[in-house]
């Protein structure tokens, strides 16, 4: 999950990583109390979950009260494919002597939190990477270990700051480690790191990503859902993986990412095109009643939507159960576009109902169903295709 | 490959008493896996489908010489859970659980290699060697023995071509699901290394996913390699910056697409098959 930089900011200053003094307002009322509180020149930041905020005219500095006063009223006035601005951080404007970039991620292949530095910041550091890797020096971390401080030092030196700030540096990286493993982050990134005229250093922008996995012990934080679409929030809380995919004909009802994964590559190289992705644990019947219900109710909303693709493989759990959901999922309607299935039970699964009970009830309902997986999404793909 | 499940698999139940943990110890046990024990904190004493509980792994151990361990336990148990598994002798632990804090994984990942403990998962169905062993919840009766090694990152993947194999009379040596969050206890690599010396063994089929570069990481292995590698990349159609399910399945900016992987496998001479259907057919081409 991807904080906002007011959040991550709040939670680096809390850790005692200095930030530049603000306020963050919802509304352009409140512009002229935060300038009287900061005083100018400062920054007028819209508060969104993507990056290129300043080609989007969402970072504007302002030199008076007027001037922000009109920059503000622009970005809360902007219109964006992701809905309105409802967050503005307004900050004093640092100036500083150097820049630096520091950050921890993830080294996947590695299996352990890498630390990174550049002595070059305010530039993005995929574009280092690619045209001056000798100038980004990195350490990994032993995480049961974590990082000490004399190694924090070691690295701070390749940031190229005057000698003294090397201490107050490194304490910045040991704070920026603790962040990154109490908070379960996968990334913490502080681009650009200012260093001023008078030697104090500010995290200028601030970025975290949280681990999605381990949100249950942060409770504090809110909108869990954010940077999903309305479907895909609706989906979640029933507690269902859906990644929207429109414009799409095609809509697939599933559970296992990497089959789903698998589905989805079938489906387009015969010509299909996916409407979603889904991914849920659906043994209960409930769920797989919800999941039906939703992908009906998306296929009324959207005309490109032309058939539904339902599958599901069962070893472990009933088909009777399966059943069970389907039936109740279209009782008393129907649903707007035919429905293919390719539904496999075997083993414990058929124990109370055989397949051939099942897809005598299947045809009942005028679901097509297919053992072959291929079969079936090439069924789904042609009804998608027909006129 | 009975380096790491076979006939001498002696193995721990940890959850077992959970309805989960019960339902799969029946499964494992009709699949001929030797458990040994299980472990339920404050549960000792109790016996699950004849097997004998203890309140720790350190009890469990004392009586039984357990060389290998599963998990069937909650997210948030998983880290103590895994210590306690490591610090008291596992070799083998098999972390069924999804949704692991990363972490905790990247602990337990440590703490494994400190102790020379190979970790599978997290987020897998598990391990199989038919005839041998079964560790999770692969389908293991529907499959024979055989000649092919699976080595899997999605679960579901794994299953599904396992029942494809099976369907086309394709024996199976071993198939594992190395785990499909953004860290596995194991890579790729360290897989395809002991098929490569397991003698059953004489083809692989890799199935590897969008997101990180295990696969780019696993062709370097392969050049290397003198058995055939057949590979299976799934999410050539994902788009970029949208997790597909598996916290591991991303594609970023810089990295993580199909195509790289594929051209990776095939530039170090791994056989791309680009479905099921395909996977089947380039089987029985080299057998």
């Amino acid at each position: 999950m991807l904080l906002y930089e007011h959040e991550a900011k709040e939670i680096f200053s809390k850790a005692g990583i200095s930030v530049p003094t603000s306020v963050l307002i919802e509304s352009p009322d409140e512009v002229s109390k935060s300038v009287q509180m900061i005083g100018c020149p400062l920054v007028i930041k819209g508060q969104i979950l993507k990056g290129g905020r300043g080609k989007a005219g969402l970072v504007e500095t302002a030199n008076n009260p007027i001037e922000a006063q009109q920059k503000a009223d622009a970005i809360f006035e902007s219109k964006h494919d992701y809905g309105p601005i409802k967050k503005v951080l307004v900050e004093k404007e640092v100036e500083g002597v150097q820049e630096v970039y520091m950050g921890i991620t993830i080294d996947r292949l590695a299996k352990k939190p890498i630390v990174i530095i550049c002595a070059e910041g305010g530039v993005e550091i995929e574009q280092i990477a690619s045209k001056s890797p000798e100038k980004i020096f990195s350490l990994h971390v032993e995480p049961l270990r974590r990082l000490r401080f004399y190694e924090a030092v070691e690295l701070s030196k390749k940031m190229e700051m005057p000698k003294k700030m090397l201490s107050a540096m490194a304490s910045i990286l040991m704070k920026l480690y603790t962040i990154f493993e109490t908070y379960d982050a996968e990334l913490v990134e502080i681009n650009p790191l200012i260093l001023t005229q008078d030697d104090r250093i500010y995290a200028v922008d601030a970025k975290m990503i949280l681990n999605d996995d381990a949100l249950y012990r942060h409770r504090e934080f809110k909108e869990t859902d954010r940077g999903l679409n309305a479907a895909e929030k609706k989906a979640k809380s029933m507690g269902i993986t859906y990644v929207d995919l429109r414009p799409g004909n095609v809509a697939i009802i599933s559970s296992g990412a990497g089959y789903t994964l698998m589905v989805i590559d079938l489906l387009r190289s015969l010509g299909g095109k996916p409407a979603n992705f889904m991914d849920s644990i659906v043994d209960s019947r409930e769920k797989m009643q919800r999941a039906i219900e939703f992908t009906i109710e998306r296929a009324e909303e959207d005309s490109y939507i032309r058939s539904i693709l339902m599958l599901k493989t069962m070893s472990f759990t009933p088909l009777d159960r399966m059943m069970g959901a389907i039936k109740d999922a279209l009782k008393g309607r129907k649903s707007p576009v035919p429905i293919v299935s390719c539904l496999r039970a075997t083993g414990n699964a058929v124990r109370d109902m055989s397949m051939k009970e099942a897809e005598r009830e299947l045809r009942e309902l005028g679901i097509m169903q297919f053992q072959s997986l291929r079969d079936a999404v090439k069924k789904a793909v042609e009804i998608s295709q027909e006129k | 490959m009975s380096i790491l499940v076979s006939k001498n698999t002696r193995l721990i139940v940890q959850g077992i008493t959970g309805k989960w943990g019960r339902k799969q110890t029946l499964n494992m046990i009709e699949n001929g896996t030797h458990i040994v024990g299980g472990v339920s904190p404050g549960r000792g004493g109790e016996e699950v489908l004849g097997i004998p509980v203890y309140d720790s792994m350190s009890e469990a151990m004392k009586y039984h010489q357990a060389n290998a361990s599963v998990m069937y336990i909650p997210a948030p148990a998983v880290k103590e859970a895994a210590f306690e598994a490591i610090e008291n002798g596992t070799k083998t632990l098999v972390i069924i659980t999804e949704t692991v804090p990363i972490h905790d994984t990247m602990k337990i990942v440590d703490m494994a290699e400190y102790y020379d403990c190979w970790v599978i998962g997290p987020n897998t169905p598990g391990i199989v060697s038919p005839g041998e062993a079964l560790v999770g919840f692969l389908p293991a009766a529907e499959v024979q023995a055989g000649g092919v090694g699976i080595v899997s990152r999605s679960g579901t993947i794994a299953i599904e071509t396992i029942r494809f194999l099976s369907e086309s009379h394709v024996g199976i040596s071993t198939c594992c699901g190395i785990g499909g969050d953004l860290v596995s206890g194991k890579s790729f690599d360290a897989y395809l290394r002991l098929f490569e010396g397991d003698e059953q063994t004489k083809l692989i089929v890799l199935l590897g996913e969008i997101g990180g570069g295990m696969e780019e990481s696993a062709a370097e292995y392969i050049s290397g390699m003198n058995k055939p590698v057949i590979a299976i990349i799934a999410g050539r159609n994902a788009p970029e910056g949208k997790r597909m399910g598996h916290a591991g399945a991303i594609i970023s900016r810089s990295s993580g697409s199909a195509a790289h992987k594929i051209e990776a496998l095939r530039q170090a001479g791994a056989k791309i098959a680009h479905d099921f259907w395909h996977l089947i057919e380039l089987v029985q081409d080299i057998k």
